[in-house]
């Protein structure tokens, strides 16, 4: 049995007709391990699809709806089950290799629970008592409030400019955020973009990392501040990420897929728009940040797509060099890890946004990174990893425009 | 620890204080360190063999650890350094201070970060990535070629955070005390001692740090060797 999970309602009756807690509860001396609990996903990102309940056996499934093949994001939240182990049982596809991340305060903070704490996608998990909400996910999810907590820092800089770029099918805003010197053009143009799959939350952080050291009083910071104007468009799929979608695979493509002839999807296709009349013809570093597939191989590893143009690749290795040069965070880049054009899944295909910005007349790199969802090389990958890979990201760019400015000084 | 703390009570009775004399002393903030510059050619700082390739320009480098606000260290890319002379000693005893990070570098299984002191009195500090390594030191005071001590484990470790170890070196004794001081990963404080650890056994009783090898990937913070010497108290300033 499949309930969708926007009609929560329906599933909590469902979790008192299988477990009878709602009548449990009633009686005089109710056990903390027959107390009701509930399981939503009715806030922003929540995805879960409840199969069955069996005691305290939850049987769970990502929510697919609009996808064109199975994938694993999933975002949903206990109630009441305070002092009580429970255990949810998953497809084993769809756990990582750090357990599920969880979450006990409404989704702020996140910690893996653990490898050890699954076993063939299923985990238990004992609820503190007293606690009233706990929230699990396939990741650490990242929704519109995060951003506009990290923003609230930063509100009022004359350095960063909050923007929309079009409207979504909902309704939404689709955000657009531009730093730099607002009154005059900076050299070079960095566009900075994420969630063209609107599952992939850990690229949030990085992206969020990249845009903290654009925007951070410390060399680096200054020196891009001064030198590029940046672009960010955190939420290319923003309906998607708030409203808990897979997004990847979408039905009939996805947004990653839509930059081939006239778009289906209209934050493409304003983006496609903004993107070069804001550069203006200024060289423009393009990144489109990206989590791979859930475990193994190379999804276990930091990686960046090579560029099929033979100056772009070279200059993708000119960054990557200053990358594993200078890097400082726990997460590691290994040029080694790039993935060259031709090989594994990186085929010279039009359709995703790297490969529409890379064939700009003034791009100098135009690049997709693939950042793993829970571990990278043996790192532990989280939200303050991540974030702190997108600073070391911030910092390579200083490093990689300043050298190409004076290669460009040189060679006049 | 008892034993100090009788040395201390000696020292005491006898007139005398115990002085600190810095035979080496870095944190990698003043010149002739330079941010971003390499350490290789300053300060005595050598590398420990003829360099390769381009990645030995940066595998020693000042930077500015974003994660320590901004304080300077010394950052290796899989470097190899050597430095030599740590002045002459004062008394028997001595004091080395070595402030480390790590995180867990790419493509590593063994001993990933190492700080080798020559002669081998205590034997090194090292980090190790392999199957149940962490932080450690080495010298048991037995000579064999094990594992050394584990102190913290790596699913401890907080990773770009530094720990600081503390090495009491007694030559009259040949022993030496240890203490490890950290946060750990969850944030708690960490803190690790031993004392009256025997030295590794040698042809000749070790006297003196001679050298300081530095092998792997990582960070360091803070290096000390300094002189615990007995003085008269009445030249103390």
């Amino acid at each position: 049995m499949k309930l969708n999970p926007m009609n929560m309602g329906a599933l909590i009756a469902l979790a008192a007709a299988i477990n009878g807690p709602f009548a449990e509860a009633n009686s005089p001396n109710p056990k903390p391990d027959n107390m009701p609990f509930t399981i939503d996903a009715k806030f922003p990102g929540g995805n879960i699809v409840v199969d069955k309940v069996a005691g305290d056996t939850v049987h769970l499934s990502p929510d697919l709806t609009g996808t064109l093949q199975p994938w694993f994001y999933w975002y949903f939240r206990v109630q009441g089950a305070g002092g009580r182990t429970l255990t949810f049982v998953f497809n084993k596809n769809y756990v990582g290799v750090r357990g599920p991340g969880v979450s006990l305060d409404e989704g702020l903070s996140w910690n893996w629970l653990g490898a050890d704490a699954v076993k063939e996608g299923a985990f238990s998990y004992t609820f503190p008592a007293g606690t009233n909400a706990v929230r699990f996910s396939v990741g650490m999810p990242y929704v519109h409030a995060n951003l506009e907590r990290f923003l609230v820092k930063h509100r009022g800089r004359p350095d960063l400019h909050i923007d929309t770029l079009t409207k979504t099918p909902k309704g939404r805003d689709v955000m657009l955020l531009r730093v730099g010197n607002m009154k005059k053009k900076a050299p070079y143009a960095i566009a900075v973009t994420g969630r063209h799959h609107c599952c992939e939350m850990m690229a949030s952080y990085v992206l969020e990392g990249v845009l903290e050291g654009a925007l951070a009083d410390d060399a680096a910071g200054r020196w891009l501040r001064e030198h590029a104007d940046f672009l960010f468009v955190p939420f290319m799929d923003t309906d998607g990420v708030e409203d808990g979608n897979q997004g990847k695979n979408r039905a009939p493509h996805d947004h990653n897929r839509d930059y081939i002839g006239t778009p289906i999807y209209r934050e493409v296709a304003a983006l496609k728009e903004r993107l070069p009349a804001w550069a203006a013809g200024r060289p423009l570093v393009f990144l489109d940040l990206h989590n791979p597939a859930l475990k193994t191989d190379i999804h276990e590893v930091v990686h960046f797509l090579e560029p099929e143009a033979r100056d772009q690749a070279a200059r993708l290795d000119k960054f990557t060099t200053f990358l594993e040069r200078n890097q400082q965070g726990p997460l590691i880049y290994s040029q080694q890890h790039t993935m060259r054009i031709g090989t594994g899944y990186n085929s010279p295909k039009d359709g995703p946004s790297s490969r529409w910005a890379q064939a700009l007349p003034n791009t100098i790199l135009g690049v997709t990174l693939e950042t793993p969802y829970a571990n990278a090389s043996g790192c532990e990958v989280n939200m303050d990893s991540a974030k702190e890979f997108g600073r070391d990201i911030a910092v390579a760019l200083k490093d990689f425009l300043r050298d190409h400015s004076r290669a460009v000084v040189e060679k006049k | 620890m008892k034993r100090k703390s009788l040395f201390f009570a000696m020292l005491a009775v006898a007139g005398m204080g115990p002085a600190v004399r810095a035979d080496y002393v870095t944190t990698f903030s003043v010149p002739p360190y330079v941010l971003d510059e390499s350490v290789v050619g300053i300060d005595g700082w050598e590398n420990r063999f003829p360099a390769k390739d381009d990645k030995a320009a940066y595998a020693a480098r000042v930077v500015a650890l974003r994660w320590n606000d901004y304080k300077p260290g010394l950052m290796l890319r899989g470097g190899s350094l050597k430095r030599t002379n740590f002045g002459a000693k004062v008394g028997d005893k001595q004091k080395v201070t070595v402030q480390l990070a790590v995180n867990f570098a790419e493509g590593r299984s063994g001993k990933a970060l190492r700080v080798i002191f020559w002669p081998a009195t205590f034997g090194e500090i090292f980090f190790d990535q392999g199957p149940g390594g962490g932080l450690g030191y080495q010298g048991d005071g037995t000579g064999t070629k094990g594992q050394g001590t584990i102190v913290v484990p790596k699913e401890v470790i907080r990773v770009n955070s530094f720990y600081t170890f503390t090495v009491l070196l007694d030559y009259s004794q040949q022993t030496y005390d240890i203490t490890v001081t950290g946060v750990k990963k969850d944030g708690a404080p960490f803190r690790y001692s031993a004392a009256g650890v025997a030295f590794e056994p040698s042809k000749s009783k070790a006297a003196k740090i001679d050298s300081l090898l530095i092998v792997g990937t990582g960070y360091l913070g803070a290096l000390s060797v300094e002189s615990l010497a007995p003085i008269p108290a009445k030249t103390l300033p």
